[in-house]
């Protein structure tokens, strides 16, 4: 049955592609329907897996999709599952936001295109596959960020987002063909053994860490990510943000936990660095921007350095010997993936929502959103609070256990450094979660309350499809953060059929969800929901003292004068002590030098690109060169 | 059942907190040698303005209506979670503490950008910029006590009763003085008798708030002094004078710690002056470094 369902996905990606091309009228509404039916099938066979196994599939090179081996494991099912939540919202959003731009049908065919990819590279387990269909996305994504290529930013965003993809690919190649000269064999089984020595796989992980990371955009490689997140259009930026940065996260684990055996910790203490370090330079960067989309593209850099720094310290746990810690550390990994996603993919679309509505995406231009367009407004409020870490929203779940296993590192590493590390981790976490509330208050405030700062020309109504799929991801992420036990025994199980970590001897992973600490393993939210209902109660005693008095509404106070639309704070007003205290010097030094890097490299390749002059003459010498060349070679070597 | 143990704490920190500020207060006077209010003045200002008919800006949108209420509820709650009755062992985890003063800073902040003013922005503009050193000093200096027992609130408490006074409760102690003093808005860093909208840090975001709005914020932002208090008295002041104690003696020695603590806040106010915004970061430095230096001790 599973076979046929995997086909049947197939299918449907492969008719969302073609629709657009054939057809003329309607295209990317269907295309996107389809888009959305095959997310949610897709959402139905990670569920199949997590609950029953792996499902393995295997088609022979004489069928119509040539020879493809799929290998859905629990781990790959987890990132299916992410995959088809946000999938199916981002295609809802396309049945109307596609129409609404340029070459609607180009974008519904690579947007379809770079969905049926995001399945294959979580589900192939061959090195060559995964490869090949890593490739092919570098090169869909590009496209579908140069959408809008008229505008020279687009343009270049998406050549320097070609590049770091490319050079990315670069270690990952040559992880994966190490990977081989090991095992002799390109398949995801075989390298499960784990039967490498650790000093090659230290050699080899360090490749797929430098891969992975600039995939992730993890600080010093995170140049390309602002841009591209910015130019690439609303659905794809969304995409991008939630699920393309976790593919890099799901390479990242298999590398460090399957395919490699690592057993010096410093290697681990490589990965918390470089995660901190691009979570606190990532959420600084935000500070500094003044664009919707990218201050979302740099939170984003920031969660991905999170994320990237909990796997560091679920790794260091492990190789120290600490199986439930680094279970804990894991499972807080994969939730805070998941809630990112969540209200990721829910920011972007709000966002892509504002820029369709106003045409103005500089948030000092913007403000008072919140009358204009409620709905949004009150989505894009809700999920900004909630990537804040606010208890009883689901990133609070999360950051809490991150902060949980940083203090236990203590407690695992005796003495002075221990401490050392735990302080410095506790230090980098704090701030950023401090500054999270900063950045994302102050982009919540300036531009969806008090007065607008420009005038809006219109506001055309596109109908609730622009609005709903983002609810629904919110609604997702309020799930989980209402029900953080439930959370803790699925993901114990989940991480449990991973077959990562050797569980005999671990103490069960609710005990570490308890935030009061009785209750049941479901209830653990619950005395918090009394006591704030409580509170409520009493805040409505409070004011009945008095009895009702009236209410009048008149103008803001401004010293005697009338209020001005200028007279607001701005922006860049409100983050300009921080960045002082932070010293202005260090501002985007990282990014213009990557930015110049990256320039450098196409400049050096446009003199390898004369070599391709598209004159078959000059292949054919080529192809004689190399010929002589190698004769030579053999004949006197 | 424990979410009651709970609750009773947040009631008894909620009527107490106008207290705590009022003494406080009397007692700046005193040392200013000024006659000052009667102790329970905090009780009738409330009482006037949850009497008072409000104003609201046309300007705003419905947040700025539910924010004191989310504000309060945020406190509210933050309060129970405090390990006043020890006699109920309760195993808080102590970051959901930070996560609800974090939640009511957001609502606060919020609002106080709705209206449009200038001066709640500039208000809100340094709350926020306050934020990203109080809350890592906050974690820093808790961590210097939870490292060793875990991280819930009740467990800390319980394990401070046998600690002796040694330098490391020591540094730790003057680090949580420091951001107490911070972020109840006392004068080193904020000044909460101004009326001078340049030099107002907490006054500056409420400016837009009047009647029973305004008294739900002042009520809370009392609350949130006296949370920081509580946390000392229980926490950073180790010893208990007695391990077995009845319950007559614990509040005492309670009630003590507590007035010690509102005696050194009100001397502080006195002795120092305010201090420029730029120069707040190094005061904030000064006590995570002190945080620091008492983990590397022990």
């Amino acid at each position: 049955m599973t076979d046929s369902l995997l086909l049947l996905i197939l299918t449907i990606y492969l008719l969302a592609i073609a629709t657009p091309v054939v057809m003329k009228k309607q295209a990317a509404l269907i295309s996107s329907l389809l888009g959305a039916i095959g997310s949610a099938l897709v959402g139905v066979v990670a569920v199949l897996a997590l609950l029953g196994g792996a499902i393995v599939f295997h088609v022979d090179p004489v069928t119509v999709y040539g020879n493809l081996s799929l290998n859905i494991d629990a781990l790959a099912a987890f990132f299916l599952l992410l995959t088809s939540i946000v999938g199916i919202a981002v295609s809802v959003y396309g049945m109307k936001y596609i129409e609404l731009n340029d070459n609607p049908r180009v974008l519904a065919a690579l947007g379809n295109l770079f969905l049926l990819l995001l399945f294959l590279i979580f589900s192939v387990d061959n090195s060559l596959e995964f490869l090949f269909v890593w490739e092919m996305m570098a090169l869909t994504t590009f496209l579908l960020i140069n959408h809008n290529y008229a505008d020279i930013k687009v343009k270049r965003a998406a050549w320097i987002y070609f590049v770091a993809a490319q050079f990315g690919a670069v270690f990952i190649i040559a992880a994966f063909t190490m990977l081989y000269s090991c095992y002799h064999s390109f398949d995801f089984s075989v390298y499960k053994l784990a039967t490498v020595d650790s000093r090659t796989s230290i050699v080899i992980f360090l490749f797929a860490f430098i891969g992975f990371s600039i995939k992730a955009g993890i600080v010093p490689a995170h140049g390309w990510l602002p841009a591209a997140h910015a130019a690439a259009p609303g659905n794809i930026s969304a995409l991008l943000s939630a699920v393309m940065l976790k593919m890099a996260l799901y390479g990242l684990i298999r590398f460090a936990f399957q395919f490699c055996v690592l057993d010096s910790y410093v290697v681990a203490l490589v990965v918390i660095a470089f995660g901190l370090l691009s979570a606190l330079y990532g959420i600084y960067l935000s500070l500094h921007e003044q664009e919707i989309k990218r201050v979302l593209a740099c939170s984003s850099i920031e969660n991905m350095g999170l994320i990237f720094a909990l796997i560091g310290v679920s790794l260091l746990y492990k190789i120290l010997g600490y199986n439930t810690f680094a279970v804990l550390a894991f499972a807080a990994a994969l939730l805070h993936a998941l809630n990112h996603a969540l209200i990721k993919g829910s920011l972007f679309l709000c966002a892509s929502t504002v820029l369709k509505q106003t045409h103005q995406g500089n948030i000092e231009q913007l403000g008072g959103l919140m009358k204009r367009l409620p709905l949004v407004g009150w989505t894009f409020v809700l999920s900004g609070i909630a990537i804040c870490g606010v208890p009883l929203f689901n990133c609070f779940i999360s950051e809490w256990l991150m902060f949980k296993c940083i203090v236990l590192l203590t407690s695992v590493i005796p003495g002075p450094v221990g401490k050392t590390i735990a302080i410095i981790s506790l230090l980098a976490f704090a701030v950023v979660i401090a500054m999270v509330v900063v950045s994302f208050t102050r982009l919540l405030g300036v531009s969806f309350f008090g007065t607008p700062r420009s005038q809006y020309y219109e506001f055309p109504d596109y109908g609730k499809l622009l609005v709903v799929p983002q609810q629904i991801l919110l609604g997702v992420a309020l799930i989980i953060g209402l029900l953080p036990g439930v959370i803790a025994l699925v993901f114990a199980d989940v991480i449990g059929k991973m077959q990562i970590f050797d569980l005999s001897g671990c103490t069960a992973l609710s005990g570490y969800f308890r935030l009061y600490g009785s209750g049941g393993n479901y209830a653990i939210i619950l005395p918090l929901i009394i006591t704030l209902i409580f509170a409520y109660i009493v805040t409505r005693l409070i004011t009945a003292v008095g009895g009702r008095r009236t209410v009048s509404v008149d103008e803001t106070w401004c010293c005697g004068n009338i209020p001005d639309k200028n007279m607001q704070y701005s922006a860049r007003g409100i983050s300009q002590p921080l960045l002082r205290i932070m010293s202005n010097n260090f501002g985007r030094m990282f990014e213009n030098h990557t930015a110049k890097i990256i320039e450098r490299l196409n400049c050096w390749s446009g003199y390898v690109r004369r070599m391709q002059s598209g004159n078959l003459h000059e292949y054919v010498t080529y192809i004689l060169a190399v010929t002589v060349i190698l004769l030579i070679v053999v004949v006197f070597i | 059942m424990s979410v009651l143990f709970n609750i009773v704490t947040a009631i008894i920190i909620l009527t107490l907190a106008p207290l705590c500020i009022g003494i406080i207060k009397k007692l700046k006077a005193y040392m200013q040698n000024r006659r000052g209010f009667t102790v329970l003045q905090p009780y009738f200002d409330l009482w006037k303005l949850l009497h008072k008919s409000e104003v609201i800006s046309r300007r705003t949108t419905a947040l700025f209506r539910i924010a004191p209420y989310i504000y309060f509820m945020a406190i509210f709650t933050a309060a129970s979670l405090l390990p006043l009755l020890l006699y109920y062992v309760n195993r808080i985890e102590i970051f959901l503490l930070v996560g609800l003063l974090a939640a009511a800073r957001i609502a606060l902040v919020l609002a106080a950008f709705d209206a449009g003013s200038s001066f709640a922005g500039i208000g809100a503009e340094r709350e926020l910029f306050f934020s990203i050193l109080f809350e890592p000093a906050l974690l820093v200096i808790l961590f210097a006590k939870i490292y060793t027992s875990g991280t819930a609130l009740s467990t800390i408490a319980a394990l401070q009763i046998q600690t002796p006074l040694n330098l490391q409760s020591l540094l730790a102690a003057i680090a949580f003085f420091m951001l107490t003093v911070a972020e109840s808005g006392r004068i080193p860093v904020d000044n909460p008798d101004t009326h001078l909208e340049l030099t107002m840090v907490h006054e500056a975001m409420l400016l837009e708030y009047s009647g029973k709005r305004l008294a739900l914020i002042t009520w809370a932002a009392q609350m949130k002094q006296v949370i920081y208090v509580v946390i000392f008295a229980q926490i950073f002041i180790p010893w208990q004078l007695w391990h077995n104690m009845s319950v007559f003696s614990y509040w005492g020695v309670l009630l003590l710690k507590i007035l010690f603590m509102l005696v050194a806040l009100a001397v502080t106010e006195t002795m120092t002056n305010k201090m420029r915004v730029f120069r707040v970061p190094g005061f904030m430095l000064v006590a995570i470094a002190l945080a620091i230096f008492s983990i590397f001790i022990q």
